[in-house]
Parts: C-alpha cells; sequence; structure tokens
C-alpha cells in the first residue's frame, strides 16, 4: 500500500474512543493523525492501523523518543518507531523539540529544554539519527513549557529555525504551543512566528489550552496556560492560527483533543472552523 | 555566579524532582516572572504523576474498582515516583505494578489483589502480542510427529495460576450482576486474543500448567509430565481441549 499523501486540508488527532465511530461511519476527514507509541506493539493495534490507513492518508505522531536528551537514544523505541513506520508508510512522521528520558529512566512527558548551543547539537545529532535510521524526513513540534531556563542563549523560534538548518528536518508548529508560551513566558507571538522559517513548516496543530488562575504574583500578574488538550480551540489561538497562515502559507492543520474527549462531531466542529481559515488563506493567495 | 548545568546535569537534576526530590541549586538557572522556580518544577511533577496514574488506571481497572478510586491513584502515585517508568511507551508501564502492591501497607488486608492485578497486566500483555495464524489440523499432526514434539502457541496466549478466586474476583469488580466470590478458591486462568479483544476463562490446574509448559516453549512430553505433576489422572485430550476449542496453536 503507498503513503498517501497528507492533503493541505484540516485532519484530526484520532483517539481510541472515536476509532470505533471512524470505522463504521468512515467520515470524510481528509486525515488522521496517530500516536505511534500505541502502534509499538504489532498485536491488534496494527489490525486498526490497517483499518484506518486503508481509507485516510495517515500522520504518526511520537511522544517518547526524547531526541532532546543529554544521552544517546533509547536503541529499542528507535527500532520499534522504525518497524512501525516501514509498516505504515506515513505520509508524515514527527516528533517534539523536548527530552522526556535520563538515566535509564523515562518521565513519558514532553519536558523543556534549555536553548543553549549544546542542547541544539544533542537535538541535530539525535535528529540526524532519528532521520538517517528511517530513512525520511521527519517533522518536529514545538512544545508548551511553564518554565524557562535562563542560562539560554537564544530564543525557542532560533533553536527551531537552527535545528531545521543543521538538521535538514520540517517543522511541525503547533501554533497553540506558541501562544501558550508567548503567555506563560512574555514574548511577542507574531516575533516567534516571523523567526520560523516558513519553507520548513510542514504541518500547523491547534489544541485547546487550560487556564490557571492566580500563579504569578508579578506585575504581570495574570494566569499561567497549561496545554490541556482538553476544549475547544481559544479566540486567540485562532487568530494567531490565522496569522501564522498570512505569515507561512496554507499547510496541513491538525485539531488535537486528548483529555475529556467530547463526540467526533465537536472535532469536526473544530476542524471545519480551521477549515475556514484555510480557504481564506488560499483565496488570499489567488 | 556558578558556571550554568550541562545538558546532563541539569536533566538528571530535573528527573530528581519529578521523582519527588528538591533541586535547589536548579532552582538558580529558572525564569521566575511571578511563580517561584519550586511551584514550576512542582507543575511537571504532579503532570508526571498523573500521566502514570492515568497509564495504570487504563491497565488496571477491576484493581481500581476493588481498591476504590482514591486509595488506587494514592498508590499509583506512590509508584510513580519511586519506581517510574522504564520505557518510552506507556503500554509497557505497569509491568511491575502487582509487585509493589505486595509490599504495600495499604493492600495487606487483601492478599488476593496482586493477582488480580497480575491477571490485568496479562490481559494488557494479550492485547499487544503479535499476531499468528492458527495452525490447521494438518499442521498439528505435523508438529506432533516430529522428532521434538514442539507445539507452538500463538503469541497472545497467557495463563495464570492462582490461589485465589482471581477471574471470579475481576468479573465481580467490573461486571455488577457478577455476585462477590469467595475469594480463597483457587482458579487457574487462559487468556488469549479474539477480534481484537481478550477473552478468558477458567481451566483445571494441570491444564494450566500444561499451557504454562508450552508458553515457555517446553516439548510435549515435558509438558505433558508437567501437567501430571499436578494431576496425573488428566487425560491428554482433557489437556489439548481448551487449546483446540479456542485455536489457540501457531501454524
Amino acid at each position: 500500500m503507498l503513503a498517501r499523501p497528507i492533503p493541505t486540508a484540516v485532519g484530526i488527532g484520532l483517539r481510541s474512543p472515536h476509532v470505533a465511530h471512524v470505522l463504521e461511519q468512515r467520515p470524510a476527514v481528509p486525515f488522521f493523525e496517530l500516536h505511534s507509541e500505541n502502534f509499538f506493539h504489532p498485536g491488534a493495534s496494527w489490525e486498526l492501523l490497517d483499518a484506518v490507513r486503508r481509507d485516510y492518508p495517515l500522520s504518526l505522531h511520537g511522544v517518547g523518543l526524547s531526541l532532546g536528551s543529554a544521552e544517546t537514544l533509547d536503541a529499542g523505541h528507535l527500532a520499534a518507531l522504525r518497524a512501525l513506520v516501514r509498516h505504515a508508510e506515513p505520509a508524515l512522521v514527527s516528533e517534539h523539540v523536548c527530552w522526556g528520558a535520563i538515566g535509564g529512566r523515562h518521565y513519558n512527558d514532553l519536558l523543556p529544554l534549555p536553548y543553549t548551543e549544546e542542547a541544539l547539537d544533542a537535538m541535530t545529532t539525535h535528529v540526524d539519527r532519528l532521520q538517517e535510521a528511517l530513512g525520511r524526513r521527519v517533522l518536529l513540534e514545538n512544545v508548551s513549557s511553564y518554565l524557562q531556563f535562563t542560562h539560554s542563549t537564544m530564543p525557542e523560534w532560533e533553536f527551531l529555525a537552527a535545528l531545521a538548518a543543521r538538521s535538514g528536518c520540517g517543522l511541525l508548529l503547533d501554533v497553540n504551543n506558541v501562544y501558550v508560551n508567548s503567555v506563560n513566558h512574555d514574548f511577542d507571538a507574531h516575533a516567534y512566528l516571523a523567526g520560523i522559517p516558513a519553507a520548513a513548516v510542514g504541518e500547523l496543530h491547534l489544541a485547546g489550552f487550560t487556564r490557571k488562575e492566580g500563579l504569578r504574583q508579578d506585575d504581570a500578574g495574570g494566569a499561567l496556560l497549561i496545554d490541556s488538550h482538553n476544549r475547544r480551540v481559544d479566540p486567540a489561538v485562532w487568530a494567531l492560527y490565522a496569522h501564522a497562515l498570512a505569515l507561512i502559507g496554507a499547510r496541513p492543520t491538525l485539531i488535537e483533543w486528548d483529555q475529556d474527549l467530547p463526540d467526533f462531531a465537536v472535532l469536526q466542529d473544530e476542524a471545519r472552523l480551521a477549515t475556514e481559515h484555510l480557504d481564506a488563506c488560499a483565496a488570499l493567495a489567488v | 555566579m556558578p558556571a550554568p548545568p550541562s545538558l546532563s546535569e541539569l536533566q538528571h537534576a530535573f528527573a530528581g524532582v519529578l521523582q519527588g526530590n528538591e533541586a535547589p541549586a536548579l532552582h538558580t538557572w529558572i525564569a521566575e516572572r511571578g511563580i517561584d522556580p519550586a511551584a514550576r518544577l512542582r507543575i511537571y511533577r504532579h503532570a508526571g504523576y498523573a500521566i502514570h496514574v492515568d497509564a495504570l488506571v487504563t491497565a488496571f481497572p477491576a484493581l481500581r474498582r476493588l481498591l476504590g478510586e482514591e486509595c488506587f491513584d494514592g498508590l499509583a502515585t506512590r509508584h510513580a515516583a519511586r519506581r517510574g517508568s522504564y520505557s518510552g511507551n506507556l503500554q509497557d508501564y505497569g509491568a511491575d505494578f502487582a509487585g509493589f502492591l505486595a509490599v504495600q501497607a495499604e493492600t495487606a488486608a487483601w492478599p488476593w489483589l496482586g493477582d488480580v492485578a497480575r491477571l490485568e497486566w496479562l490481559r494488557q500483555q494479550a492485547v499487544l502480542a503479535a499476531d499468528a495464524a492458527p495452525a490447521d489440523a494438518a499442521a498439528l499432526l505435523v508438529a506432533l510427529a516430529g522428532a521434538q514434539g514442539a507445539l507452538r502457541l500463538r503469541p497472545c496466549v497467557r495463563v495464570l495460576r492462582s490461589g485465589w478466586a482471581v477471574l471470579d474476583l475481576w468479573r465481580h469488580a467490573l461486571l455488577p450482576d457478577i455476585a462477590a466470590p469467595d475469594p480463597a478458591t483457587p482458579q487457574a486462568v487462559l487468556l488469549w486474543r479474539e477480534h481484537a479483544q481478550v477473552a478468558m476463562r477458567p481451566i483445571a490446574p494441570a491444564q494450566a500448567a500444561f499451557v504454562q509448559a508450552l508458553c515457555r516453549q517446553a516439548v510435549l512430553a515435558e509438558a505433558l509430565a508437567e501437567a501430571r505433576s499436578v494431576d496425573a489422572m488428566t487425560p491428554a485430550e482433557a489437556l489439548l481441549q481448551p487449546l483446540l476449542e479456542h485455536a489457540l496453536f501457531a501454524a
């Protein structure tokens, strides 16, 4: 089965509570994104994977490779990903700009990096190894964070741009994460987007965040935003998405929702809203 | 001002915080912006615990019902902090949860909980195991005629021999119409995957010994001997019956 390309349209992150609905109803969704690790064991999960990819273009999104770790990559994890990618032949493969394992222990979370030359070297080395192992280009996603390291020597967007330039990887720009970090770390989200090399961006992500009030005690006050993936996309993120499309151009876009999953129809409605933005961007480009 | 930590030093210190320790040296290198660095690190610690508790909630639903949500979540949080995960794939997290429960004070009054946890972990393994086509009668006869008499089971087959009514306890926890069993009734359980779902049935102790031997790839004569050390009177056809009935031999 040849990989079906991802169209410049709005896909949906497929989570297990919606699988039966999707396989029975075959809704009109331009593509689905699945979490790679859920398919590392070639048992019952591959039957499901094959059933999805028969009818839909597929993107595989990893969360556990810990590409930013100071140590070598987990060879078993990399081998499992390679076997999965060979089997599924997805149109896109993506991972995160973060770390999640050290000293042999995994924390199964997307932990923040200091944006230093040393971290950039580690990320670049590991992305090189990943792309070599898979024999293909991957997309790397920016993550939300709740702290920043004071010894960082470059802003996040510069780190991403340098990673793409040095490794040849593409970028998966999560617009919600850009907004969340701009609030949490007091930077201009538009400056972030302006610093991202548009040609490197292969996909955009949208999701909802949670606002935690009362944590900040400084003059800025206000809330800390948590990347919770448990609600509709915030109006501020829709505005930033429109700005990103105008700046970068139309890109395949994904609606992510991982906690407190609503009916599938709600995700389709979010996809409809994103499609309106994509269509508006396309109309402007004509 | 001290030199900033190397990436390795920073990640090891951060990991210590995620395991419940404090790392004041790390605070110097975290921008405050109205939130104490320790509080910022605690956001990650609590998120990490929640990720691992959720994984155990998914893998051990009956155990959570039997323990109660509050007790289970407390034990799961303790497990996340003390034992943690050794895989980037959360589906692999929880293999040692049964052993962890066995040494926790909260579970001492219910000694069968460990076996319920083992049963649930075997269910997880049965779901994740690779596929293999079932053997037909001809292939089975060929295998039996071979010099070694080697019979291979499908990779999804698992068995649990328990001193407790482990399958009835599991069903009672999740199915409201099932009456509470006498926990002290020993039970052996055969597990396998059928149409992407896990199937389970009770089997006799000799049958369980036979399947256990085949699972570790013992030759037929050895598997028969093990079954008969449990019950010398069980005929060979009775030992084979559940495996043939559910097509659990691999081609």
